[in-house]
């Protein structure tokens, strides 16, 4: 039976993981390799802007975050003139370069302060576009219109209104949009995987939005057939601004391809709509025959797999990742998952993550808990008296604090997710990588490690044969 | 002319330096300083140094969860990995578009008096933020509005990010708020001492199961050691443990930027008497700290007896590491990326000069050291110690190049001992790495060293700051086989790739 813990619609209050819209845009902008981000605002939103950045640079590119320098005099006096000077600067390198030559794009993203201030970067952006010949996009992204899926929306929004043209040639494939909103840690490796994956069942991927793209790139949006959306939130705005220019979005609610149970549905769905199902079931096979020969008669393999059966875990993250991995321990690895946290920035993500466990319920019994604040989540992972917990690195303290082992695979790339290793979770290839963790946490989850200290072989000392 | 010169950068003493810098956030400042951003926030400043450093505090945001999120993003989880510090709950309004324009009083209202039920917590802090402090939303109403109901004792501290841009200025206005925390006094002992300026550690100890020690271990050596007791070591513990730190007949100090504020607040409030000296680390520092603190408390002839004793202990050491280091340049690197700390780097520059280098300090952002007026206080007018300091415009905080540091002061590989504060340190093989020249890890995020201090103070800190100079200049002797840190950097990678009959250095 699945046990839902609803929101409580009366309050507000909240306390997960979860970024402003800014970081969105600047997740979005730094896949699009030729582009430059000027970010209007205070420091402290800016670091994690420029933390976060980093997401997109393992296999991928550095997209510089450029700060204006908004400081308590400019949420006073006003910052335009703090952002011209440095838009000025990006395009004619004076006084001094910032960046090795003017960019194809500049996003402004803001935040808060200068928001409520009221500063005008629509106007700054059109008289220095004037001025400087740069394509500016500027972008309404402070922290409280909401999380990085607004963004990520917000920015393609902007795209749809002032780069893309509506299609009027033949279309064919499916745009991916926003890869770093599936809720993996190991995103960059996920989705270059996925790209690879796809093209060998025949669906084309138009553009990944946005993944190792060049500016230009983004003006054939309108090639695709449609969109598929890798985030459960909804965006309905950029929804119906692609639907207006005719590229519509295919909402097929899927698990993510994490773990070969959940892989095979995910593929073999998108290969039907857009592909070829005859290829996508012999990739599937191929990559299978792959982990087979390294798997089958593996002693290692046999005891681990045995081993964490019937074994106990708690999930949270992201929507669509903990859905899926919550799938994946109890489909794949046999592993009772008790409790599920769901975060999400929609009604929606929370809705399409509990379709998809919601078939579980009669095989399974879990409490999933939506939107949880860390409190409830501690107290929901107390109570069920798991073996381990898979999250994030933001909430490994938490569960590690109240005596639980933690793995850390869900959230971003950033940070302190050691993951220098370009392999995939996602996908039956990725299965070996996904395993090989969840070995990890067995470590910590069921070595006796506390007892070898209190149990360590110890000189006697001079006291022998008194 | 060396390429600092050309881009206007140039070498003045601390105070010198500082007494030049135009005051933060003026015209004068912005049009000399393009592109000054800043790093981290008063919000982050004040939630992490109320939140996580104090355990049964919970500290509410009223804000969007953005904020919330730009602490855990890095400054709260790194904080609990490596420093021993409890995972911080972090209830948010989660104030929207709506609430911006609306007001968010009741949702205030609403989260205040669910913490108060759902988490019990002994205290609460409400901490505004950019947004909800620029629309006036009126949380000390909503607190005195909420008095009769609310079990937990409520405190509002004011802290929106743009208040605290410069590291300096934040504390200054966020420190105090601790002895907001505090009762009065009914009695002082006469031995206690307090410990301010802590930030980035806690009362926890190797003996209670931390894996590296923080600075509470090293302290209570030093306060113990002339038959004192350590009392508080703030901000750290809990909500009792900080509300009685006025029982202390003194205060001493750990940081200079984060101590001194809190220090007067005290002395205004409940006349509790404060020493200046900061970061006790080298012998000079060591043995000014203490026999302050025992000036003060007339144990001079103990203290002298302490003193002595530990550096005997570490002498052998101390005249090892001078033979090695004594005429070297000692390049203290700020921080690359945030430009902002320069009290640790400065002590161990101080340390370094006690070994007979000559230290440069450099990457520290005129804003933020002109900011940090409690630092240069303490280690010129007090402490006597001036060193050479790199000011110039730090366009948009992009740092200087080591290498254009090293060709201004006129020195090579074997000349230079580097230290660093905080990721991204400098390093390219063949050029500059610690296979070439000697580099010691001082950063507070990442130097970890079992039995002594992350920040080096104390006597074990010293020790291990001598042996881990020492074991640096004999790593960089080979001058081959550089890091994978430094070649992954570099454009010769592999030392097939340097000029011919050369080694890493003279690639």
């Amino acid at each position: 039976m699945m046990t839902v813990v609803p929101i409580d619609p009366e309050t507000t209050m909240r306390d997960k993981f979860q970024p402003g819209a800014f970081v969105g845009t600047v997740l979005f902008a730094g896949g699009v390799l030729d582009s430059v981000v000027v970010y209007h605002g205070i420091s402290g939103c800016n670091a994690m802007a420029q933390h976060l950045r980093g997401d997109q640079i393992p296999n991928g590119g550095y997209v510089p975050v450029i700060p204006t320098g908004f400081l308590e005099t400019e949420t006073i006096m006003g910052g335009a003139s703090k952002l011209e000077r440095t838009l000025r600067t990006i395009a004619t390198g004076k006084p001094k370069r910032l960046v090795s030559k003017p960019p194809s794009c500049v996003w402004i993203c803001l935040s808060d302060a200068p928001a409520v201030g009221g500063d005008d970067i629509d106007g700054v952006a059109k008289r220095m576009s004037a001025e400087t010949g740069l394509t500016i996009l500027p972008v309404d992204n402070p922290g409280y219109k909401g999380g990085v899926a607004r963004g990520t929306e917000l920015a393609l929004t902007k795209l749809l209104d002032e780069v893309v043209k509506p299609a009027d040639g033949p279309q064919a494939g499916i745009n991916l949009v926003a890869p770093f909103l599936m809720g993996s840690a190991n995103w960059p490796f996920d989705i270059d995987y996925l790209v690879e994956l796809l093209e060998a069942a025949d669906v084309k991927v138009n553009l990944v939005l946005s993944r190792n793209l060049a500016f230009s790139d983004l003006k054939r949006f309108s090639s695709a057939e449609a969109n598929y959306l890798l985030t459960y939130d909804e965006m309905p705005d950029f929804v119906r601004k692609s639907d207006a220019i005719g590229v519509p979005t295919w909402d097929e609610p899927l698990p993510l391809p994490y773990g070969v149970g959940n892989t095979e549905e995910w593929y073999l769905a998108l290969a039907k709509r857009f592909g070829n199902v005859e290829k996508a079931k012999a990739r599937l096979v191929s990559e299978m025959a792959d982990v087979q020969r390294l798997l089958a008669r593996n002693y290692n393999f046999s005891w681990m797999a045995s081993f964490v059966s019937d074994k106990y875990a708690a999930v949270c993250g992201p929507a669509p990742f903990a859905a899926a991995l919550t799938r994946y321990l109890f489909h794949d690895l046999n592993i009772r998952v008790k409790v599920v946290g769901l975060w999400s920035e929609t009604p929606q993500g929370i809705e399409k993550a509990k379709a998809l466990l919601e078939p579980l319920s009669d095989s399974l019994d879990f409490t999933v808990l939506e939107d949880p604040t860390y409190y409830q989540l501690g107290e929901a992972v107390k109570k069920a008296n798991v073996d381990f917990v898979i999250g994030s690195m933001q909430d490994k303290p938490l569960f590690k604090g109240l005596g639980f082992a933690h793995l850390n695979l869900a959230g971003f790339y950033y940070f302190n997710n050691y993951n220098f290793v370009p392999w995939p979770l996602a996908g039956v290839k990725g299965s070996l990588r996904l395993f090989s963790e969840v070995c990890r946490v067995v470590e910590d989850a069921f070595y006796e490690t506390e007892a070898w200290k209190k149990l360590a072989f110890t000189h006697a000392g001079d006291g022998l044969g008194d | 002319m060396s390429r600092l010169k050309e881009d206007g950068y140039r070498w003045l003493p601390l105070k010198q330096a500082w007494e030049a810098l135009p005051a933060i956030d003026t015209a004068e400042a912005n049009e000399m300083f393009q592109g000054y951003e800043g790093v981290w926030c008063r919000y982050i400043w004040t939630t992490t140094y109320f939140q996580q450093f104090v355990k049964d505090i919970v500290v509410i945001t009223h804000g969007p969860l953005s904020c919330v999120a730009s602490t855990k993003n890095f400054k709260q989880t790194h904080y609990s990995l490596n420093s021993a510090l409890p995972f911080a709950h972090s209830p948010c309004t989660n104030m929207d578009e709506n609430m911006v324009i609306s007001g968010g009083s009741d949702a205030v209202m609403d989260t205040l008096r669910r913490v108060d039920r759902e988490y019990g917590p002994k205290l609460i802090l409400i901490t505004d933020t950019c947004a909800s402090f620029m629309i006036h939303d009126d949380v000390e109403g909503v607190i005195r509005d909420a008095e009769s109901e609310v079990k937990a004792k409520v405190i509002y501290m004011p802290s929106p990010g743009f208040s605290g841009i410069q590291g300096g200025k934040a504390m200054e206005a966020m420190c105090p708020q601790t002895a907001l925390i505090m009762d009065p006094p009914e009695k002082t002992d006469a031995e206690a001492v307090n410990v301010l300026g802590v930030y980035y550690d806690t009362v926890f100890s190797e003996s209670e199961g931390r894996k590296h020690s923080g600075n509470y271990d090293a302290y209570a050596h030093l306060i113990e050691g002339i038959g004192l007791k350590l009392h508080r070591y703030l901000n750290a513990g809990n909500y009792d443990y900080i509300r009685s730190a006025p029982e202390a007949a003194v205060n001493v100090i750990h940081t200079a930027m984060w101590g001194y504020p809190l220090a007067k607040a005290m002395e205004e409030k409940f006349g509790t008497p404060w020493l200046k000296r900061q970061l006790p680390m080298g012998f000079e520092r060591t043995r000014g700290w203490v026999m302050e603190l025992a000036e003060f408390m007339g144990r001079q002839e103990q203290a002298e007896r302490f003193v002595r004793a530990e550096e005997e202990k570490l002498l052998p050491l101390f005249e090892e590491a001078r033979r090695m280091l004594e005429g070297k340049v000692f390049l203290v690197e700020c921080s690359r990326n945030s430009q902002a700390k320069i009290g640790e780097m400065v002590a161990y520059a101080h340390l370094g000069q006690e070994l007979g280098m000559i230290p440069y300090i450099y990457q520290v952002h005129p804003q933020e050291l002109k900011a940090q007026t409690d630092d240069v206080e303490t280690f010129v007018d007090i402490e006597g110690f001036n060193p050479q300091t790199l000011i110039g415009p730090y366009f948009y905080q992009q740092p200087v190049s080591v290498e254009d540091v090293m060709e201004d002061l006129g020195v090579d590989e074997d000349q230079c001992v580097y230290i660093y504060d905080d990721v991204f340190p400098y390093a390219k093989s063949g050029r500059f790495d610690p296979s070439n020249v000697a580099r010691y890890t001082t950063s507070a995020q990442m130097k970890r060293v079992k039995g002594a201090s992350f920040l080096g103070v104390g006597y074990a800190g010293t020790r291990v700051t001598y042996q881990g100079l020492i074991e640096s200049v004999k790593a960089a002797r080979r001058k081959s086989r550089p890091t994978m840190y430094g070649r992954v950097w570099s454009r010769t990678p592999f030392e097939f790739q340097y000029p011919k009959g050369k080694k890493a250095s003279a690639a």
